[in-house]
This record gives structure tokens, sequence and C-alpha cells, in this order.
């Protein structure tokens, strides 16, 4: 017998027979803002069984969520924020994974702005930045030492207020809300000139080169572009006054919003 | 006119500590010098806003006296002190408390370390 597997022939001897493993899927995703979330599956084979799966962000094991012949719809109502994967399987085996979907199943009562925060947290967690767990990215109401939480982290807050172009030059531009998002780095400093900074220079390299100039896609819609200013590298006050490390990037994320 | 001698008046100062204090000034940049009577004051759980950011520190005085930090010693930017449990606290400001030529004691104004 011959064994066909993604292109190796076996010779076993015998007849031949070809292994083929099934189609990898596309997953879509859609919060239906009520709970509940709608997983689509298109692109896989006739009769192959396609299993949904998520993972928390920042890593983690993959849960299955539930599966179905063929192509079409999982309900889902895992709430929370998760990555969203899907596998199809027949008895050749597994396909590849799917494209991956972020995802926060809402409530209907999530917000863009918060829309925004929970996603630049997504994104950073996913970063995976030397010396930083995904426990130590954090949401908060406003930026504030977190009681109890060793340093290091960061924390993710809105700061300061939208801004809106209602004389935008262009139609839509008078659709456009800017929200800003800070992003503190909090470290111990302990006048320690050297332990810290490599990583510390590094971190703000990296955020800043994954979301300058780029959209970021939100539950409901994308925020079209995300512009990045800087805050101070390392506050000397704090430094001197608090011995910690304090530095910040600003996010402006843009978004086109819809009328009435 | 009397001259004062007010050197030696940590003597009668009650509650005392043993502390180490890593002095980061002169010839003696970066050793540790014992100071066996330094007074521990009240602590402060100040928060502070630094770029919109809300931190938290304890800052407390320590009272070190001069003829126990060496008079050629003076707590300059960075001295850490250290007391018997370990516990660290960096300088920002220092005082000291003086009768003309007469050195009396470094009013250390410190903040804990960051953890």
């Amino acid at each position: 017998m011959s064994i066909v597997t993604g292109g190796l022939l076996l010779g076993l001897g015998g007849t031949g027979a070809t292994i083929s493993p099934p189609a990898e899927p596309t997953l879509a995703m859609v919060d239906n803002e009520d709970g509940t979330g709608t997983a689509t599956i298109s692109g896989s084979d006739v009769g192959t069984t396609n299993t949904l799966y998520s993972f928390p962000v920042g890593g983690g094991v993959k849960t299955s969520r539930g599966s179905r012949s063929g192509d079409g719809t999982i309900d889902v109502t895992l709430t929370g924020t998760y990555y969203w994967q899907v596998k199809s399987a027949d008895s050749d085996g597994c396909s590849a994974w799917s494209n991956i979907i972020w995802m926060k199943i809402t409530n209907g009562e999530s917000s863009i702005y918060e829309q925004i925060l929970m996603k630049v947290q997504a994104d950073i967690q996913e970063l995976a930045l030397s010396g930083l767990s995904s426990d130590d990215i954090i949401v908060q109401m406003v930026p504030q030492q977190v009681a109890g939480h060793a340093k290091p982290y960061l924390l993710v807050c809105g700061f300061g207020n939208e801004r809106h172009d209602a004389l935008g030059q262009q139609p839509t531009q008078k659709d456009d809300i800017q929200y800003p998002v800070l992003i503190s780095f909090i470290d111990k400093g302990n006048r320690d000139q050297v332990t810290n900074l490599s990583r510390w220079l590094l971190w703000r390299q990296l955020i800043s080169k994954h979301f300058r100039n780029q959209p970021l896609q939100l539950n409901t819609q994308q925020a079209y572009r995300v512009f990045v200013t800087y805050r101070d590298i390392t506050d000397i006050a704090a430094w001197i006054r608090t011995n910690d490390a304090l530095g910040g990037i600003m996010l402006n994320v843009w978004v086109r919003e819809t009328r009435g | 006119m009397a001259t004062l001698d007010i050197s030696t008046e940590y003597m009668l100062w009650d509650n005392v500590e043993s502390v180490t204090v890593n002095i980061k000034s002169g010839t003696t940049y970066g050793s540790n010098i014992t100071v066996a009577n330094a007074l521990r004051m009240d602590i402060d759980l100040r928060k502070q806003v630094f770029n919109g950011v809300r931190l938290e520190s304890g800052q407390l005085f320590f009272w070190l006296p001069v003829a126990q930090v060496g008079s050629s010693n003076r707590p300059d930017q960075d001295m850490k002190i250290t007391d018997s449990g370990g516990a660290v606290y960096y300088k920002i400001t220092a005082v000291r408390r003086s009768l003309g030529n007469s050195y009396s004691h470094w009013e250390c104004l410190v903040s804990e370390a960051a953890t």
C-alpha cells in the first residue's frame, strides 16, 4: 500500500491510498451584543467536523467551544475577550488552524472606547514583552498605581478627552472621533540606572511600532488609524520621589462613526 | 560668649535604631556606614501625580547623627538607607541641623523603595 501524506509517498506495498487532510477553514465571528456571539465557518470540506476553539488573550490552552459538520454557524456564549480559531477534521486527519479572530462577546453595552482599551490591552499582551506577563497589562479607569501588584506593569487608560473635528473639510471627517489612550509603563526604579534600561526602551519601541499608523480592529467596526505621540521616556520626578520608573506613550485612535 | 556643642545631642534621643547608610558622595562613594543612633520619624503615605499617573510611596524622615555619618560624608543623591528589617529607602532631600560650627544631625527625607 502506498500512502500519500502532504506530498510524501510511503511505500508500504499493496494497493494505493491517498490521505489528504481537510482544507483549512475560514472563521468569522460576530458579537451579537446580547451576551452571545456567532461563529461562521466557511471554506471547509463537505463532511468534515469543524471544531471551534477559544483561547485566552496572552496565550493558554485552547478549549473546544462547539462543533458542526461542514460550513455553517456555531453559537457561542463565552463572554469576555478571547481569540478564536477553528480546525476541520475527518478520517484523513486534521486541517491547519484557521485564521485567528480576536473578539470580546458583550452584552451590547460595550462602548467604542472600551473596545479600544480592550483591543490595545490584547495587542500588547500578544507582543509577549520580555519581563511582562499577560496579567501585567492592566486596563484602568484612571492611571494609578495598582496596590499589591508587583512592578513592572503597564496601564492602559483613557486619558483627557475625545477630539472631534466638527469643521472637517471632507464630509466624512465630520464623523471622525479621536480617542486618546495612555499607555503608562511603571517599573521599579530604585535609583538603578542600568539593570532595566534595555527592556525599558525595548517595550517602548515595540509597542510604538505595533500601533503606529495601523488600523485597529474592534468588535463592531474598525478604527481606521492609530497615531502615536510620545510622553516622557522616564519621568525624573517620579524617579526621585517614589523610586519608580514611569514612562508613557499616547495612542490617538481615530474612528469614523455613524450619525444619529 | 560661650559656644554650644550640639554634636552629641543624639545621645539623648530615645527609640533609636541601627541602620546601614550607603554613601554616594566623596571619597567614600558606594561604601556602607553603620549609623547606630538613627531616629525614624512619622511616615507619610503620599500620593503624587507624575505625567498624569498617580503613584504612591511612603515618605519619612530619618535623623542621622553627623558624628556617625562622618563629618566629611554628605547624604548626596541616591543615598540609600537600609533598616535592620531589610527595608530600603532612598534620599529625596537632606538638611544638616547645625548651631554655628557645631553639627548635630542630618534630617533626611527619604522614600520607600519601589516594589
